[in-house]
């Protein structure tokens, strides 16, 4: 996917691993047993992660599309299903 | 008596293969005769239902082509029967022995064996409909071979971005994905796969939708559905062909047919069944406002802790920096507390922003918003290590070795940096280099301001 190739190594790559993550980093800065400078390296990880979901999120628009019967074999096909469909 | 049975035998030997009607009966050949008896009982009988219990099934597989073999019987008789090709592939259940059945029949004769047989068309379950029978008997044989089993069953991911969906471009079960999904997600792309969902020849469209959809990069899963109908209409998805497509998905399978109340071998097969199309629809088409908002609580509470963290932080250093007049680092320090601290809490909105412009240009307004927060940040963070390295070099205790004392309020007080605030009998804690001595105050009068003017820049010493 577009978002996931953007992102930089050590983001993880999905959707619900950065959450999983994301929410584990808000938890352990809230125990507060890490030292101020890991905590701090901790909250720059959780933004860009936070930020990461959200291009996720927001970056598609809703698409329909049609598998079409292959040209050829092997080849794939794909025609955005018309609005009228939808009513 | 002694020359009847030759009489017999000369009178019945004909001149010709035909014989003579008046001279007797006549002479056939086995073949013949078998053939006679076989068209007789053709003409005669036509085509018969026959009610009876099935015995000695055998199903013959040769060169592609199954035919089956056996014997159908009551009570008190039996007879042999025989399924030819066409036969065998029409039926929607296997035949087994035991199993009462209505079989549609053209009464025949083997003629090399001379042996009388039902040529079997149809056979129907006596009892029971045909559809529950192959139902069960196809569940019994899938379950069997664990197809069911719960450690198949693979996760369907939270959050599926891109979902194939196979059903009919008609179907109402499609148009419930549209809507749905455009409501509760619009980052949700959906790929259909357009296959027929009921009559003769969907279950082959609904497998090879299935396998089609395996072979596009980045889906997260497929969804096979269709809306409700009768037991006839969701056949398909009871059929062995589609549950094979599903038992081989690489892709994990969402079975969605019909309504809450109907169960079909795809179900059970599947990954997940969701009851009804549109409950699929939901369950692909993940809250997206919901996990917004929950990104940004993240982000808040992550804001608040680091907000808590840096001012307790300089609670500590402040105490210690006001107690010996360390103005200029006091100043320094709280200048970049201050700045920190608004650059956290901008944060958060610039987020909140965002969401409340969704729809306009969102990137660009990320990307400033990551280069504001990102390089204060990483400045901050560098200004705070420099700090810590501070504190830990100007740490009390090196502070006391060289002499000096500390003295506060009782139990965590304020240290007392002038005489003016004391009066006789004050309780103080004074701070040595070893331990701590609880003291009252006998008097108060003017102080040795050349002792503190001596010490100079503590800070620049430690450097």
């Amino acid at each position: 996917m577009m978002a996931e190739k953007k992102s930089k190594g050590e983001i993880p790559e999905t959707f619900e691993e950065r959450i999983e993550r994301l929410e584990q980093i808000v938890a352990e800065l809230e125990a507060g047993e890490a030292p101020l400078e890991s905590s701090l390296g901790l909250f720059e990880e959780g933004i860009r992660l936070a930020r990461a979901c959200q291009e996720q999120i927001e970056a598609a628009r809703t698409r329909v599309e049609v598998l079409l019967e292959e040209a050829e074999e092997g080849q794939t096909v794909t025609e955005p299903l018309e609005e009228a469909d939808e009513e | 008596m002694t020359g009847g049975p030759q009489e017999r035998l000369s009178f019945g030997r004909p001149e010709g293969s035909g014989g003579t009607a008046e001279s007797g009966p006549v002479v056939l050949t086995v073949e013949e005769l078998n053939r006679r008896v076989r068209d007789l009982l053709t003409e005669h009988f036509g085509t018969v239902w026959v009610e009876g219990e099935l015995s000695g099934i055998k199903y013959y597989r040769s060169g592609g082509r199954t035919r089956i073999y056996g014997t159908i019987k009551d009570a008190n008789a039996e007879a042999r029967l025989v399924l030819w090709e066409e036969s065998v592939s029409a039926l929607r259940f296997e035949l087994e022995d035991g199993m009462k059945v209505l079989a549609l029949a053209d009464v025949s004769l083997y003629p090399q064996r001379g042996q009388f047989q039902l040529v079997v068309r149809e056979v129907r379950p006596a009892g029971v409909g045909e559809l529950e029978l192959a139902f069960q008997q196809l569940k019994d044989k899938l379950a069997g071979e664990g197809l069911f089993d719960e450690e198949r069953k693979r996760p369907v991911p939270l959050f599926p971005f891109r979902v194939g969906v196979v059903t009919s471009r008609q179907a109402a079960a499609l148009r419930d994905f549209m809507i749905i999904s455009r409501h509760r997600n619009p980052a949700v792309r959906i790929l259909v796969a357009p296959a027929r969902v009921q009559g003769e020849g969907a279950a082959e469209e609904i497998a090879r939708g299935i396998a089609r959809l395996n072979t596009i990069d980045g889906l997260d899963c497929i969804v096979i559905t269709r809306g409700g109908g009768s037991l006839e209409d969701l056949w398909p998805f009871n059929e062995e062909v589609v549950a094979r497509a599903v038992a081989a998905s690489t892709l994990p399978v969402i079975s969605a047919v019909g309504h809450e109340t109907d169960w079909t071998i795809s179900d059970m097969v599947a990954d997940l069944r969701m009851p009804t199309p549109s409950a699929a629809a939901e369950r692909v088409a993940w809250p997206r406002e919901e996990w917004a908002a929950r990104i940004i609580e993240q982000r808040d509470r992550m804001g608040r802790v680091i907000r808590t963290r840096v001012q307790g932080l300089m609670q500590r250093v402040g105490w210690f920096t006001r107690a010996h007049g360390f103005q200029t680092l006091g100043i320094r320090l709280r200048e970049a507390t201050q700045q920190l601290d608004e650059a956290l809490r901008r944060l958060p909105v610039g987020f909140r922003h965002r969401l409340e412009v969704a729809g306009r240009d969102l990137l660009s307004a990320g990307e400033r918003m990551r280069s504001a927060s990102v390089s204060a940040l990483e400045r901050r963070e560098r200004q705070l290590t420099q700090l810590l390295r501070t504190v830990n070099a100007l740490s009390p205790i090196q502070v006391l070795e060289r002499g000096y004392a500390i003295a506060r309020r009782p139990e965590g007080g304020p240290v007392v940096r002038s005489a003016t605030e004391l009066e006789p009998g004050v309780p103080l804690e004074v701070y040595l280099r070893e331990g701590m001595a609880e003291v009252r105050v006998e008097d108060t009068g003017p102080g040795l301001e050349s002792l503190v003017e001596s010490t100079g820049d503590p800070a620049s010493e430690e450097g």
